[in-house]
């Protein structure tokens, strides 16, 4: 195992899946949840982009896996 | 609630639970060994067969660590009470799954059932119980209300499966779970939540003497006894200390990964169940990726895809990085949640 790419990769994976959830934190609480529209609509927006969020990393960690079975050699 | 801040009683569930499972996990493998209650240690070449239900030593540990903080904690009594029925529930599904082994999706649906434990405490005692609006970094109490109470369930159904899911090779469970509450102990003692401290330190200690023997090689297999409960332990932990973004954010290596099993699968499986599996083991116990592009990513192909084929050992550390990371970017989310 590449020691250091394995850390980084986890590293940086963890870090961006966190600073991504208080971002999306923010934009629900402070800019959705005050528009001035309807309670059921906000509601419905702020779970829309909670569940964008989740499918960005879904198709995000599809495309890594996809990515090292394209670039990396077959195991002998 | 009265503060306990009686420092030197913190240490006795954590001294407590520590030397009782240290001491009760070779009578519980003898045991099992005696009654031939084994399993096959899948990642270890010749796949030797290894005692089972170690959830056994650790719920053991656990009750007697909590009933120590009990009697040095008395006005924590409903809470650690709580919390313990919540385990014990868990436990309970736990040894059920490990002796008859059940169907993923029957398993899951039925870690839905303790949450109810949680919801009639609401209703009884309304003044202590306090539930929903968990607090969050930079905005303070979320306007989560009754998607709150929709989502109740999973709060405790969701840690209890992610963490069974990510028991998937010697010494993970344990080293995680306790890396992770150091993370909460320190976070409730930012937030002076002391049902936190407390109730952390309990397990913590359990696990801590148990993980000698769950580590490379093991001695003894956790089952869907130990994962289970301590993953139902850390959700319930979560809502009754109000602490569920930050055990969110400890938890992501768990989470992740059962995210990254559930959605490529698109199932609630058992992983006995899956045909594909997502790594491949070598003669020579080297583990690696599973090159078929039809195979369920999991965490741990995604660590292999990356880093290369590499021992079980050297993937377990690796998850201690990863829960590590987890467990500060946790600390920070509450001390962030103190200031916010």
């Amino acid at each position: 195992m590449n020691k250091t790419r394995t850390y980084l990769a986890s590293f940086l994976l963890i870090i961006g899946l966190w600073s991504s959830l208080v971002i999306i934190l923010i934009i629900v609480e402070k800019i959705i949840l005050k528009l001035k529209i309807g309670s059921a609509g906000r509601s419905v927006l702020g779970m829309a982009l909670y569940f964008s969020w989740l499918l960005i990393w879904y198709f995000m960690f599809r495309h890594i896996a996809s990515l090292m079975l394209t670039k990396t050699k077959s195991p002998k | 609630m009265k503060e306990s801040t009686n420092y030197i009683a913190w240490l006795i569930p954590v001294i407590a639970g520590f030397l009782t499972s240290y001491l009760i996990t070779p009578i519980v493998i003898n045991l099992m060994e005696k009654r031939g209650i084994t399993r096959e240690d899948v990642h270890k070449p010749g796949r030797p067969q290894v005692a089972y239900c170690g959830g056994i030593a650790i719920f053991i540990s656990f009750t007697i660590s909590l009933l120590m903080a009990l009697l040095a904690h008395p006005e924590l009594a409903l809470e650690l009470s709580i919390i313990w029925g919540v385990t014990a529930l868990n436990f309970l599904i736990g040894i059920v799954d490990d002796i008859k082994v059940l169907k993923g999706e029957v398993k899951t649906a039925l870690t839905l059932i303790p949450v109810i434990l949680v919801v009639i405490a609401t209703f009884l005692w309304p003044k202590r119980i306090v539930l929903g609006r968990p607090r969050a970094p930079f905005v303070g109490r979320l306007r989560l209300t009754i998607i709150y109470w929709l989502l109740l369930p999973l709060a405790i159904a969701g840690p209890a499966n992610a963490v069974n899911m990510l028991d998937v090779m010697n010494g993970i469970m344990p080293l995680t779970t306790s890396i992770a509450l150091m993370g909460i102990i320190v976070s409730s003692l930012i937030l002076r939540s002391w049902l936190g401290v407390i109730a952390s330190l309990a397990m913590l200690g359990a696990l801590l003497g148990y993980y000698p023997y769950n580590k490379y090689p093991a001695r003894i297999l956790n089952g869907d006894s130990g994962s289970l409960m301590v993953g139902a332990f850390l959700g319930i932990l979560a809502v009754m200390t109000r602490q569920e973004m930050i055990i969110l954010v400890s938890l992501f290596p768990h989470l992740l990964n059962a995210f990254l099993v559930i959605s490529s699968i698109k199932s609630l499986k058992e992983h006995r169940e899956i045909e594909k599996r997502p790594i491949e083991i070598r003669e020579n116990g080297i583990l690696a990726a599973n090159r078929d592009r039809d195979a369920p990513l999991s965490l741990t192909r995604l660590l292999l895809l990356i880093g290369g084929p590499s021992s079980e050992k050297d993937v377990v550390k690796a998850y201690g990085f990863m829960q590590s990371v987890s467990t500060i970017l946790a600390v920070i989310t509450g001390w962030l949640v103190s200031i916010s």
